[in-house]
């Protein structure tokens, strides 16, 4: 009885813990897929004048939304134009690192929700259209997922559009506009993307030269066939440069 | 002078303040790695950037917490009037207590750079300027807690001051860009009050945004203006805050 009076309250209290704990044991935390994206002022605010580390914070954050506390998220189920919003965010945090164009058109592109690529694309045109000679490779990503997977040759030819700039990227970057044209049917802007690209490149290596002048040869026959009978104009040559 | 320096060097080591924060940048360092080994791609990146940040946290804020500590309990335990009791200046004494603290940072600094460079470097002049550039920031927090503690009357509050003034001190960028936009409230009047009180602030403020950024490691400095700016805002802003300190301790009657 004198344990009761001594240490009655002591036990009704942690009785009432237990029953609370009974009643809320199933209100579960909410546990959202793609986080609300916040505004940019806030996020500059909130990096501390480091934001780099906060980039790198944010960046880990989105890999991994949806498949935090054991739980693995389709693809489909994120809220792709919400990632958009966040792959913009994140470019303004830091545009250099290569992580978020990684994330988008190497993960995310994967989902069953093919439509929602375009998200994907427009981000990574976003990142890379105005410097392609650093982030061809991220049009080129771009393209890719816009023709092969979205299948909107249009929208892939905006994407390959800004690789003609890249002079000093490989040459296949600098050939994948002429790609996208000659897969639209458009022979002729094939054909003179390519003749640019010979002529003005500084030194073409051999095996380059050869693809260029079998294109050149093979698609001009095929524009030939698609128009009017043959003009008798001889076919045009494509020249190893002068080195200086 | 020196007597003090020896004096906090022996108080650093009795409350195990190598050690313990020593511990913290290896935890640290153990986490950045656990995290940055779950990106997709850049890791080393990843690693880096968790590393140096972290770090720059713990050993900031340790040291914020270990010279307000020090000097409230010097004021508490009497060990300032005894002080005071040698021929020594009341000037020399803040300083000595300045230069104590800011030999703990940099002996606290030290070991942490070596840290980060064992992270793999990806940019080595940037990882000299980042290393400069967290030293002399550490030096100016050690100012910043100087100043609170020899001012405020209790140890708590100055901790909080400290890391209140670090904190928007950080932030003090931020503020300046929001200064600049006169879009913030509809009220032109509002406007005018906010961006008036905001410039007003950070005319005392430093600007610690210009220290220890982590891209540094990553990209190296590209814009040197930064680093240049965060060390004459060095040299200007811990003399001010001695000096200060220095005015407001003269006037103390014990």
């Amino acid at each position: 009885m004198q344990f009761f009076r001594r240490h009655g309250l002591l036990i009704i209290f942690a009785v009432l813990q237990g029953m609370f704990w009974w009643s809320a044991r199933d209100n579960l935390p909410e546990l959202g897929i793609v986080p609300d994206v916040p505004g940019e002022v806030a996020v500059k605010a909130l990096s501390f004048g480091d934001e780099e580390f906060y980039f790198r914070i944010l960046g880990l954050d989105i890999q991994n939304a949806g498949d935090t506390f054991g739980r693995f998220t389709a693809l489909n189920k994120y809220d792709f134009k919400k990632l958009h919003a966040w792959f913009m965010l994140l470019d303004s945090l830091d545009r250099e690192s290569s992580y978020i164009p990684f994330l988008a058109s190497y993960y995310f592109s994967q989902t069953q929700n093919v439509a929602d690529n375009r998200y994907v694309v427009d981000y990574l045109y976003a990142h890379s259209a105005d410097r392609p000679q650093k982030k061809y490779w991220w049009l080129a990503q771009a393209t890719y997922i816009a023709e092969h997977k979205l299948k909107d040759t249009e929208l892939a030819l905006k994407m390959a559009k800004p690789l003609e700039e890249a002079k000093d990227a490989p040459f296949w970057v600098q050939q994948l506009p002429a790609f996208v044209h000659e897969r639209r049917g458009e022979m002729d802007d094939a054909l003179h993307i390519m003749e640019s690209i010979a002529k003005n490149a500084k030194e073409i290596p051999a095996g380059e030269l050869n693809f260029m002048n079998y294109f050149i040869k093979d698609r001009l026959k095929r524009l030939e066939t698609l128009q009017a009978p043959a003009s008798g104009a001889p076919t045009p040559q494509v020249q190893a440069p002068h080195k200086e | 002078m020196f007597t003090n320096v020896r004096y906090i060097l022996l108080t650093a080591l009795r409350d195990w303040l190598f050690g313990a924060l020593m511990i913290g940048v290896i935890a640290c360092s153990m986490v950045a790695h656990l995290l940055g080994g779950t990106a997709l791609v850049e890791t080393q990146e990843m690693t880096l950037s968790y590393v140096s940040a972290s770090s720059r946290i713990v050993i900031v804020g340790g040291l914020i917490i270990f010279a307000c500590f020090h000097v409230r309990n010097a004021f508490d335990t009497r060990e300032i009037d005894m002080f005071l009791a040698r021929p020594v200046t009341r000037a020399n004494l803040v300083f000595s207590y300045w230069l104590g603290f800011a030999v703990v940072a940099t002996l606290l600094v030290l070991p942490t750079i070596g840290f980060v460079a064992l992270q793999g470097l990806l940019d080595k002049p940037g990882f000299i300027y980042w290393s400069v550039s967290l030293l002399v920031e550490c030096w100016q927090a050690v100012a910043v807690s100087l100043f609170a503690s020899f001012t405020l009357r209790s140890a708590v509050t100055s901790v909080l001051a400290s890391i209140g003034f670090y904190v928007l001190g950080r932030m003090m960028g931020f503020f300046i860009i929001t200064t600049k936009s006169a879009f913030l409230f509809e009220q032109q009047w509002l406007n005018s009050i906010l961006t008036g009180s905001l410039k007003g602030v950070s005319i005392i403020m430093p600007r610690l945004d210009f220290f220890a950024k982590s891209e540094w490691l990553i990209y190296g400095v590209k814009n040197m203006q930064d680093f240049q700016l965060g060390l004459i805002q060095a040299l200007v802003f811990i003399p001010l805050l001695v000096l200060a300190t220095i005015a407001d301790f003269r006037r103390r009657q014990f």
